[in-house]
């Protein structure tokens, strides 16, 4: 088991959501799911963080500041769309003002079912993109070790 | 065995030949190698006397009584004259009583003559090295800075060649005053540096100089006058006018002049009820500030007393001495955390740093003579740095709050460096400074005495405070809001002058904290040994300790700042919320308007209030003078 | 140096990490379960160290890393030369240094969290830093040494000697730990103020060397909470222990104070408390003479 899938650290943002996903969100933390057990922590900070829980369906004036935190979080990093705003903009999606969903402003990878998620839905869609999370970081290192090999034999050939 | 005397007259003859050199380059020329004649004739009189310490000459100088007299009368006239003209009754009273007690004074000193007139040991050539290399660096130093000064401020009468003939003058007075051992002598040096002050704190002739140029001199010309009281008291009762027969004339005979001088050295050293003056000698240009905190004027007055400090010892006078030092130190810290002005700052630093010396001559054991040794050492080598950059830092910036330095590693790189060398050897761990602080908090905690406690308590409460406001100016001027900004824009205005005399500096001071187990045992020791019989030294362990510190703390953030800047690494933006930034943290705000962020620091003021910290001390510590005296008295 | 201090100083090297590791694994567990929840696994630090040295991050700025590294440095130092023997007095200026590091570090980044950690952690620095030479002068009192060795050789109750000295100690220890009530720089819990002050712009491998550096500080600061209890075997295990769950206690019942409260409230204690303490010394010295 990688060492991410142990402790994947969160970093949660409204972005423009009704507020009831978030308070579900929040209620992960309680003695009643205890997030924590799975190594989470809440840290707020996308420099510590690997995964981004988002809820919502993005307004435009929320565009620039999920963007940047998402470019602040070190790779690898996952995102959780969470509820049916995060998904496709729910109740809110015929607005003028909102984008209708997450994946209209930065790459998903899992998503949370619900109007409001409920707590153990989300629990397991964070589990799931600490999984996710250990096969990128996987990956990376292949092509890390990828490139040094085509990096090798180049080298050799130079001298 | 001329050499002292030509090294007190040597900058004297120069200041007087810059005084009648119109151009300005040709005097330029001049001052640098007068800065650089004396500097040498320092360090040759070091290598000469070295062999031969503790050095005594006895001297036949004819005329001498005569000749001291109209010294002293000359600057009492000057003196009186100035306070006439602008009409100031206290200074014109001061400058009477000086005159009389000038006259009255040879009554009873006349037909003594001193046994030895010169005495140069290792504390005298410590003072001799600082003022002649310190001294001379800052004399370099200001023909830069008058230069711009002057340009940058037409408002101010160009009064350049009295300038250099005082700093010069100033620097003479200093070398007489350390050299001396009849008593007589080293207070007419001592009145030339009054005087110097004096001029020098007033250069800018407008109202807040004056009126701080001559609460300087008020004081001084109190401080003089109970120094001259001292040695007619002590030739009346003891028949002697050596400075090094004062140990020997008994305890009881002693004490009214020992009282009487140590109130003269307080006042030099700018403690407390005596602080405010060198507070106000701020508003002088920056060379002026650099020479009264660093090699001059304030030293001279921790030099008497350290002087006195065999004398002191387990005297009440002592006593009282070391708890207004302890509580100068404290109080000069804790104010120095509510105050922005950078100048400002390193003024209430250096009173807060020399009441640590005054406590240590106070008490007076060896141990404590050492520690006094090297944060004499230190800190003039350090605040001449200090106060140097800052007066350069300013004509770019064009501000003295620290608040306006944030920032200062990427606008003006080198002065920054500069800063950070000065302020992290005046309270960084390893460094000079806090060995003699340990060193005095090892000897304070050794004490039986019910001081002890005191001094503790006190000793520690400040030196948390210092880390406060010290750090807090070090993370001003490293904050990088924009690695990417172009460097050295606001250093155009550097001058080479300027540059080398503070570089020198901080190598200077850099060499002093590597080599100071070898100061301590070929400098500080010897004189320990010979002055009171007993050395002190250093824990080898801790040696150890301490060296290996100072190196690690120089070469390890020195070697990761050179790999951090090898390695093309992609940089991140500073976390600002989740708002996307531009260079130098601009981010939109609300309606779109574009904001930079702006950053202040904390200053307590609420806790560490100025006027009711400087009220309390000054009242303490009159209530302490006034003990002294009584004491003695009774 | 005694022959034993040398290997101490080694073993607290090499084992510091583990060490601090599991203290800070079972306060967490222990947190939890006062909580009421089941809380992370004990090892769990030691994953999120591992991760964090597992990952890449992108420094602020040049100065940022140099300045972590050598707060890092400094800090494993200052503990290796406690428990070798040298001068403690001397050290805890070196402690000191280490501290300065780290808030340089977050003031360079200019991000105004980071700097307004860094401004508190520095006021939190005051706040106890006299109160810990007052802890060694203590010792002093009670060895007549600044050793580590020596005090702890001393065989006498120092405890019961230094009743105040230890209150005080244990107070600002709370401070050096970050634990609320005085987490105000930064925070282990979730979303605080600063959202993380002091670390704010620290990620991957450089939080991690923060990390590492807290846990080698909290074993040699429990290094100094034993020597009040190192006269009795039974004493020298259990008194820290006590300590430890104690201060996790204060952690879990308080709230957050504001930075004003928490200099004043830590000189208070230092004066009340420590000089308290102090003063008898003093006063039978006199007698004896
Ligand atoms: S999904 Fe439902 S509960 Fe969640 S934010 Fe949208 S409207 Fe609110």
């Amino acid at each position: 088991m990688s060492a991410i899938e142990k402790s994947p650290w969160l970093i949660h943002y409204d972005a423009s959501s009704c507020n009831g996903c978030d308070i579900e969100v929040l209620a992960c933390l309680t003695p009643m799911y205890d997030a924590e057990r799975f190594g989470c922590i809440v840290t707020g900070d996308p420099k510590q963080a690997d995964i981004f829980l988002i809820t919502g369906s993005v307004n435009n004036l929320n565009i620039p500041v999920v963007k940047n935190i998402y470019e602040q979080m070190p790779e690898p990093k996952a995102v959780v769309a969470i509820g049916a705003c995060a998904y496709s903009g729910g109740v809110f999606a015929e607005c003028y003002n909102v984008q209708g969903g997450v994946a209209k402003v930065i790459p998903v990878d899992v998503y949370v079912p619900g109007c409001a998620a409920k707590p153990e839905s989300i629990l397991d869609g964070v589990v799931r993109a600490a999984q996710i999370l250990a096969e990128k970081k996987k990956a990376m290192r292949k092509a890390r070790r990828a490139a040094r090999h085509a990096e090798s034999p180049a080298q050799e050939a130079a001298k | 065995m001329t050499l002292p005397i030509i090294l007190t007259a040597t900058p004297c003859v120069f200041g007087l030949i810059a005084l009648v050199i119109r151009d300005y380059r040709l005097r330029r020329a001049v001052v640098t190698i007068a800065a650089l004649i004396q500097a040498a004739l320092a360090v040759l009189l070091t290598i000469q006397v070295w062999p031969s310490l503790p050095l005594r000459i006895t001297m036949q100088i004819p005329h001498l009584d005569q000749f001291l007299l109209g010294g002293e009368l000359v600057l009492a006239a000057y003196f009186a004259i100035r306070a006439v003209r602008t009409k100031r009754l206290l200074t014109l009273l001061l400058a009477i009583a000086q005159v009389v007690v000038a006259l009255v004074g040879p009554t009873w000193t006349s037909g003594i003559e001193a046994q030895t007139t010169i005495v140069i040991d290792q504390l005298t050539i410590l003072m001799v090295l600082v003022i002649g290399i310190v001294g001379g660096l800052i004399v370099i130093y200001a023909t830069g800075y008058m230069h711009t000064f002057q340009e940058e401020h037409p408002e101010v009468r160009d009064r350049r060649r009295t300038f250099s003939f005082v700093f010069l003058v100033f620097l003479g007075g200093m070398y007489g005053l350390v050299l001396a051992n009849d008593l007589r002598i080293m207070l007419f040096f001592w009145e030339i540096t009054t005087w110097a002050s004096f001029v020098l704190i007033g250069y800018n002739e407008d109202k807040v100089s004056q009126k701080n140029a001559f609460l300087a001199l008020n004081l001084n010309i109190l401080g003089g006058l109970a120094f001259a009281i001292g040695i007619i008291v002590l030739a009346a009762t003891a028949g002697t006018v050596d400075m090094d027969k004062l140990g020997t004339v008994g305890a009881a005979v002693a004490a009214i002049p020992v009282a009487c001088m140590a109130l003269a050295g307080l006042v030099k050293a700018a403690q407390l009820p005596f602080t405010p003056w060198l507070l106000g000698a701020m508003v002088a240009p920056t060379p002026v500030s650099a020479l009264l905190h660093s090699s001059t004027m304030v030293k001279a007055g921790v030099f008497l007393l350290i002087r006195l400090a065999p004398v002191l010892v387990g005297t009440p006078t002592g006593l009282v001495v070391a708890l207004i030092g302890i509580l100068t130190f404290i109080v000069g810290a804790f104010i120095a955390v509510s105050r922005r002005n950078a100048k400002r700052i390193l003024a209430l630093s250096t009173v807060s740093n020399l009441g640590l010396i005054v406590v240590c001559a106070g008490i007076g054991t060896p141990q404590l003579i050492w520690a006094a040794f090297f944060l004499i050492l230190f800190h003039a080598v350090a605040k001449a740095l200090l106060f140097m950059a800052v007066g350069s830092s300013s004509f770019g910036t064009g501000s003295l709050d620290i608040e306006d330095m944030g920032g200062l590693i990427v606008k003006q790189p080198r002065i920054a460096l500069l800063l950070v060398i000065g302020i992290a050897v005046m309270f960084v761990a390893p460094f000079g400074m806090l060995i003699s602080k340990w060193t005095a908090m090892e000897a304070f905690i050794n004490m039986t005495s019910w001081i002890s406690p005191v001094m503790v308590v006190l000793l520690a409460f400040g030196s948390a405070t210092t880390v406060l406001f010290w750090t807090k100016w070090l993370g001003l001027l490293i904050r990088l809001s924009d690695p990417a900004a172009p460097r050295g824009l606001l250093e155009d205005k550097y001058s080479g002058a300027e540059f080398l005399s503070q570089s020198s500096l901080a190598i200077l001071a850099i060499l002093a904290c590597v080599t100071f187990p070898f100061i301590s045992h070929y400098v500080v020791s010897p004189f320990l040994l010979s002055a009171y019989g007993q050395a002190f030294t250093l824990d080898q362990g801790n040696v150890v300790v301490t060296v290996l510190m100072v190196v690690m703390t120089v070469v390890i953030p020195w070697l990761l700042l050179t790999i951090s800047r090898r390695g093309t690494k992609r940089l991140s933006g500073a976390y600002m919320s989740g708002r996307p930034t531009e260079a130098g943290l601009v981010f939109k705000g609300t309606a779109g308007v574009k904001k930079a962020v702006e950053l202040r620091s904390y200053y307590l003021v609420k806790y560490f209030d100025e006027p009711w910290l400087l009220r309390w001390g000054i009242f303490l510590s009159i209530i302490l003078t006034i003990t002294m005296f009584g004491t003695v008295l009774i | 140096m005694k022959g034993y201090e040398l290997y101490l100083a080694i073993a607290y090297l090499v084992l510091g990490p583990f060490v601090g590791g599991l203290i800070d694994g079972v306060s967490r567990k222990v947190t939890a379960r006062l909580q009421g929840r089941v809380g992370p696994p004990i090892i769990q630090p030691f994953y999120d160290l591992r991760k964090l040295f597992s990952r890449k991050l992108d420094p602020v700025n040049s100065l940022q890393m140099p300045l972590v590294v050598s707060h890092f440095i400094f800090a494993v130092a200052t503990g290796f030369l406690i428990f070798e023997g040298s001068d403690i007095l001397l050290i805890i200026f070196v402690l000191t240094l280490a501290a300065i590091f780290l808030v340089l570090a977050a003031y360079s980044t200019g991000s105004p969290f980071s700097a307004i950690g860094a401004d508190r952690e520095l006021i939190m620095m005051t706040a106890y830093e006299p109160m810990v030479i007052l802890t060694l002068v203590g010792f002093f009192k009670v060895a007549g040494s600044f050793h580590f060795g020596d005090i702890a050789a001393v065989g006498k109750p120092t405890i019961l000697l230094l009743p105040g000295i230890f209150l005080g100690l244990v107070f600002v220890l709370i401070m050096k730990l970050r634990k609320s009530p005085f987490d105000i720089s930064t925070s282990h819990h979730a979303h605080q103020e600063l959202v993380k002050g002091l670390t704010a712009d620290l990620g991957g491998p450089a939080l991690g060397l923060v990390e590492l550096a807290d846990w080698y500080e909290s074993v040699y600061l429990y290094g100094l909470v034993f020597l009040f209890f190192s006269w009795n075997p039974i004493a020298a295990v259990l008194g820290p222990l006590a300590t430890y769950f104690i201060i996790i206690l204060i952690d879990n019942v308080t709230a957050r104070v504001k930075w004003e409260l928490a200099l004043t409230s830590a000189w208070i204690v230092a004066i009340v408390a420590g000089v308290g303490n102090l003063i008898p010394f003093y006063l039978i010295a006199r007698v004896v003479h």
